[in-house]
């Protein structure tokens, strides 16, 4: 007599739990799954926090001058102070604010007008495509520094919408030559044939449908351009053809104590390591956003 | 492929020709050449302000002086009038152009040749402790301004010099200013040591972009299906390397070196300043100063002149390296 | 005769003609070595001094490129420029560390002499020894070559600058070739006549090149100049060699026929233009002296350098800061009162200058530079730049101003608002900028800072109201006294920027220029007098002068700092390697 304490285990109702995710779904995911780039994006957005909130707790602002004179770091300064009695915590809080202000504009902006004409340009082709990219070239000939170096002594005061409009120019084709490549091989694509069968307009193909679909590379290109937008203003600002006194810029601050780097070096070495860890989070960033659009490269052998 | 190369070279013609209007306009819009002379202290007298205004042939139009620059580029190679009398522009392209050429063609075979190997080799140990160093500091040197990079190397060299007794590495101009009872060995090593801080620090920036394109593009290549079937039916992976991958995997790099000579050129404009090369960089920065905007016109269409150069052999590179391609 | 002028045709004939000091002859044999900077002050003319042994090598530093080959020209004004050619091209003149002027007596026989006043004449006599490298003496035609290139109705020349030649009625040779006359028209009087013939340029090279007594041969030959790489000398060195933004190498010319014979077997000057490069080239060993422009951090880290001498003494350069009087608001003296009794000049400094200039202190004359036997403190009593603000403050509201201290009104109810200019790229005058404005926020006038890119073109169109900007001095001041203070003239304010009109002093600085001819003396109490009255109307605030950094190797001897437009270079023919005691 056999044992008839056989458990029925009944199949429980198992409905199939593979969820359907949407692709915005899988590339937040793949992203959230990337270290280095959730790390990077905590860090910027200590930066961030550092930069604008930064100014309201400490108890100088970026103008103040107080009658310490090119004093190391203390508790009192604790990024030390220059010679005129700002204290360098301050001045690289408001510094970063606007080169974060410069390389958040010039991203938006270059990506934005890149993005429109490269997709109508891809979108389009025969000749409106061959002289919308021909324009493109000539812009992308002509040296980027070169062309600021140029143009610095006739936009404004030197603020920091000044550099940012100046920078923003000298991007814009790169962005639109990637989207054009993109909306090339995506037009080929049957959902684009789809739509047009249905009746849509240039327009909403190119703001619903292809858009959409080539928001990778944009993204990336985007974030490339932020970090190459911190990079070149601090290099203008070396030249002296960015930010001018009496704003501020990280560039700025570091070109001004390009003498002091062995007499002061926390007037080089803090606003040089804020530029270095903005850079860096946004390509990390970067980095992850584009294998989390693109999870090839992450196929083992 | 010639008939190609030339129909690109004559179709790049009216970009170049559009591109020098726009530099010269915006050139000629943002600055006023007799500035200077009114702003010394005390100014120039105003019979010597008129002279100049009329040797730059600052009354006439912006169109017309841009047409009579170009014509004259292009019939006699004059580059037109400098704002400073003795200033050959022509002259100056040149002799800076090749020192110049020094620099940026050194860091980049240099770059080159240390992004392949960190590439290649990153790919190949994927996620490993080198892999992760690598990509790391190539991160790092990407994020670093050039000009920071610059000072701290200049620094460090120095010490170095002090810390060994010997002057190994030095830190102004291209060469020694009194070579002429140099032997040609010490002409060598006179030249190297100036040579090496800003190849350094230029071709830093270069190689870690390519550095990274080249981890990636490796890695497109091992995962690529006629890889995996090579691996599958057997083969080491040294052979597979060096028969299949590695080639593959050098296209897109060499395209892309050759491309990104724009970026080159102005990581050139600021180096050369750092360490005092007297190069088409420092050309540029003195000209803008001096509102010369013949000069500036003149720089933009060499560099341009170069860009399309090396667009264009960027495009003869890609068919020769890879099969597929084909151009009629 | 300490005489110290800013704007005015004077300045610039010196920058031209005081740039270039082929030999200093103002100390003969020196038997005790004065190795180092710490007697500068009261040995100006001799520090750092000591017998030199032939042979060596020594690189000097210079910040830009030379600019042109003719001093003389538009594009010679220019300070590097002059001190590159100072071997090269001999003149007539120079000025000493010690700030006066000094003849030539290496190419002159004696010192110039005015031999009457009216019509005004002088006369150069050339010493007969005296040649150019290719053995043709240097005989008046060099002169009058000078004199004809820029006067500016000889030839359509673009010249750097006309004054005093213009003046003319004739030059005239005499004896051989060896005497210089030159007569001023009637009623002309040009008081710095000893500025002149700063820079000679050989004739019988111009002939070959145009000729000189054609305006277009005259003008080939001064772009013929301009142009050519000199292999002719008229001083202690010539040229062996040039790469354009690299550097210059001088060797001795064998012809010299001044005192001191050069010492060195050869004479760079390196140019380098980034200023961070100079620390650690010097520390490299790249370079053996310089005078780089200076700020805290290269002169802290030169200081420390083992084996190198380095001074920071007060150039020749002023910063001031000068009112608006077009300005409505600016117009009402107890307003500009204010302003100046509350900026606080050693607040300035200490943040500024003196944070590597230990004896930087606030300047107190328009005209004269302490050192100086004419300088007088006329600006002290006034209380201006003291950093008063309660005494600013009583004197607003004893005006009738209100809001003081809070949000300053005039009397009129109008708002106190002013803009405060300075030239962008400037470190120095941004940071003053901030600190004026802080300075002026106690009292309630709300400043606003902007910049200009044409320093130029603000000033001659009277665009600002409050702006700060430099003059250089130089030993020769009173024709340039006019143009700076004086009253307009057919509607031409010259140098007198912020339109400040006062016939009194006016009257003070015509007289100057004339007493000044004959006698120095009374010519600089006159206008000190002048000067006392423009600082009591509170128009032109002087601030300070900006430092200048010299450094030199311990192994070299001679190199010493000379903060007037002859620069360092003044003695080129002493410079060598220190012979070992």
């Amino acid at each position: 007599m056999s044992d008839t304490t056989v458990l029925s285990v009944e199949p429980a109702e198992v409905e199939p739990t593979v969820r359907l995710r949407s692709q915005r779904a899988m590339v937040l995911r793949r992203f959230l799954r990337h270290r280095a780039a959730m790390g990077s994006l905590v860090l910027f957005g200590l930066v961030v926090l550092f930069a604008f909130v930064g100014p309201l707790v400490l108890p100088y602002d970026h103008t103040s001058i107080g009658d310490d004179l090119s004093r190391p770091p203390s508790l009192r300064h604790p990024f030390g102070t220059d010679q005129l009695g700002h204290d360098t915590m301050a001045q690289v809080m408001r510094g970063a604010q606007q080169s974060i202000k410069i390389a958040l504009l010039v991203a938006v902006a270059a990506t934005g007008a890149g993005a429109l004409w490269g997709s109508v340009a891809g979108l389009y082709r025969g000749v409106a495509d061959a002289l919308m990219m021909r324009l493109v070239d000539v812009l992308l000939i002509l040296p980027g520094i070169a062309v600021a170096a140029a143009l610095s002594g006739s936009i404004g005061n030197g603020g920091w919408l000044a550099v940012a409009i100046i920078l923003g120019s000298l991007t814009w084709p790169y962005v639109s030559r990637v989207v054009r490549g993109t909306v090339l091989s995506l037009r080929e694509q049957e959902f684009v044939e789809a739509a047009r069968a249905l009746g849509a307009s240039d327009s909403r193909i190119i703001v619903r449908h292809l858009l959409p679909n080539a928001i990778g590379p944009i993204v990336v290109t985007a974030t490339i351009l932020v970090a190459g937008a911190i990079l070149g203003e601090a290099g203008l600002s070396f030249l002296g053809l960015g930010v001018r006194s009496p704003d501020t810029s990280l560039g700025l601050l570091v070109a001004g104590a390009k003498d002091a780097l062995n007499t002061r070096p926390w007037l080089f070495y803090f606003p040089g390591a804020v530029i270095i860890l903005i850079a860096l989070t946004i390509s990390f960033i970067g980095d992850g956003l584009r294998d989390a659009f693109d999870p090839r490269q992450q196929l083992r052998r | 492929m010639f008939a190609y190369i030339v129909r690109r070279l004559l179709a790049a013609i009216p970009v170049l020709v559009a591109g020098s209007a726009l530099a010269y306009v915006l050139v000629a819009v943002s600055g006023d050449p007799l500035e200077p002379l009114l702003v010394r202290n005390p100014p120039a007298p105003p019979e010597t302000i008129e002279l100049l205004r009329q040797r730059l042939s600052l009354d006439e139009p912006i169109w017309q002086r841009y047409l009579g620059w170009l014509w004259g580029v292009v019939s006699r190679r004059d580059f037109g009038p400098s704002v400073r009398e003795s200033y050959d522009i022509g002259d100056n392209l040149l002799s800076r152009g090749v020192v110049t050429l020094r620099l940026v063609a050194l860091a980049m075979v240099l770059a080159l040749i240390l992004a392949i190997i960190t590439g290649v080799l990153s790919a190949v140990r994927q996620y490993t402790t080198f892999d992760y160093t690598v990509t790391f500091s190539g991160f790092l040197f990407l994020a670093m301004p050039s000009f920071w990079l610059a000072l701290v190397l200049k620094d460090l060299a120095v010490r170095y010099n002090h810390a060994t007794g010997a002057t190994v590495f030095y830190t102004i101009g291209d060469r020694s200013p009194d070579t002429s009872e140099f032997t040609t060995w010490q002409r060598f090593t006179d030249l190297a040591g100036h040579l090496a801080l800003p190849t350094i620090a230029l071709a830093l920036v270069s190689y870690a972009a390519w550095s990274r394109f080249q981890r990636s593009s490796m890695l497109d290549v091992l995962n690529s299906d006629y890889v995996r079937l090579a691996r599958a039916k057997g083969l080491s992976w040294g052979k597979v390397l060096r028969r299949h991958a590695l080639r593959t995997a050098l296209i897109p790099l060499t395209t892309v070196t050759a491309l990104d000579i724009a970026a080159i050129l102005g990581g050139a404009v600021v180096t050369e300043t750092v360490f005092n090369w007297n190069g088409l960089g420092r050309m540029l920065i003195e000209a803008v100063g001096a509102h010369d905007t013949n000069a500036v016109a003149s720089w933009l269409l060499l560099a341009g002149f170069v860009v399309v150069l090396f667009n264009v052999l960027a495009d003869v590179l890609y068919a020769v390296l890879d099969p597929r391609i084909r151009y009629e | 005769m300490n005489i110290y002028s800013k704007r005015g045709s004077v300045v610039l004939a010196v920058l031209a003609a005081v740039a270039l000091a082929g030999a200093c002859t103002s100390s003969p044999e020196k038997q005790e070595s004065t190795a180092g900077y710490s007697d500068c002050d009261a040995k100006p003319n001799e520090c750092n001094g000591g017998p030199t042994k032939p042979g060596g090598t020594l690189t000097y530093l210079e910040e830009q490129d030379i600019s042109t080959w003719n001093v003389n020209h538009e594009d010679g004004a220019h300070y590097p420029t002059g001190q590159m050619l100072s071997g090269v091209v001999p003149s007539a003149v120079y000025a000493a560390p010690d700030l006066l002027p000094y003849a030539n007596l290496d190419l002159l026989a004696e010192e110039p002499q005015l031999t009457s006043a009216s019509p005004q004449t002088m006369v150069w006599k050339i010493r007969p020894e005296a040649v150019w490298n290719d053995g043709n003496p240097i005989t008046a035609d060099d002169f009058l070559y000078v004199y004809k290139t820029n006067n500016g109705h000889d030839c359509e020349c673009p010249s750097g600058s006309t004054s005093g030649y213009e003046l003319a009625e004739s030059v005239v040779a005499s004896d051989g070739g060896k005497t210089i006359t030159m007569t001023l028209r009637d009623g002309e009087v040009f008081a710095d006549w000893r500025s002149l013939f700063g820079a000679l340029y050989p004739a019988h090279i111009a002939e070959q090149h145009g000729g000189t007594d054609t305006p277009e041969g005259l003008l080939e030959s001064y772009i013929w100049f301009a142009d050519t790489q000199p292999e002719w000398s008229g001083g202690p060195y010539q040229i062996e060699s040039y790469e354009k933004g690299q550097q210059l190498i001088l060797v001795p010319n064998a012809r010299w026929y001044g005192k001191t014979k050069p010492s060195l077997e050869k004479l760079i000057f390196k140019i380098v233009t980034d200023q961070s490069s100079v620390v650690p080239a010097l520390s490299n060993g790249e370079l053996d002296a310089g005078d780089p422009q200076p700020n805290q951090d290269i002169v802290t880290q030169v200081a420390e350098l083992p084996g190198i001498y380095s001074t920071v003494t007060a150039g020749p350069t002023w910063e001031h800061i000068d009112l608006n009087l077009e300005n409505p608001l600016l117009k009402d003296k107890a307003l500009r009162e204010a302003i100046f009794r509350a900026i606080d000049r050693q607040g300035i400094i200490d943040r500024t200058v003196g944070a590597f200039h230990s004896e930087a202190a606030p300047l107190n004359s328009h005209n004269y530079l302490p050192g100086d036997p004419s300088y007088v403190d006329v600006v002290s009593d006034t209380g201006a730049g003291a950093g008063d603000v309660d005494e600013a403050k009583k004197v607003l509201t004893d005006a009738g101003y209100t809001g003081v201290g809070v949000d300053l009104k005039a009397p009129s109810g109008e708002d106190v608002s002013l803009r405060f200019t300075h030239t962008v790229d400037n470190v120095l005058r941004a940071d003053t900028a901030q600190l004026v404005q802080r300075d002026l926020a106690e009292l309630g006038i709300d400043i606003q800072i902007v910049t200009t890119s044409s320093l130029g073109r603000t000033l001659t169109s009277g665009d600002f109201d409050i702006i700060i900007f430099a003059w250089v001095g130089s030993p020769f001041v009173l024709t340039g006294a006019d143009q700076l203070w004086g009253m307009e003239k057919d509607g031409n304010w010259a140098g007198n920027y912020g339109h400040w009109a006062n016939q009194e002093a006016d009257d003070l600085i015509q007289e100057a220029q004339a007493a000044g001819l004959t006698d120095p003396a009374k010519g600089a109490e006159l206008l000190n007098q002048a000067d006392k009255i423009m600082a009591e109307d509170y128009y032109n605030l002087p601030l300070f002068q900006k430092p200048a950094l010299q450094i030199a190797r311990d192994t070299i001897a001679n190199i010493r700092p000379n903060t007037t437009s002859s620069g360092p270079a003044y003695n080129i023919s002493e410079w060598g390697l220190r012979e070992a005691a």
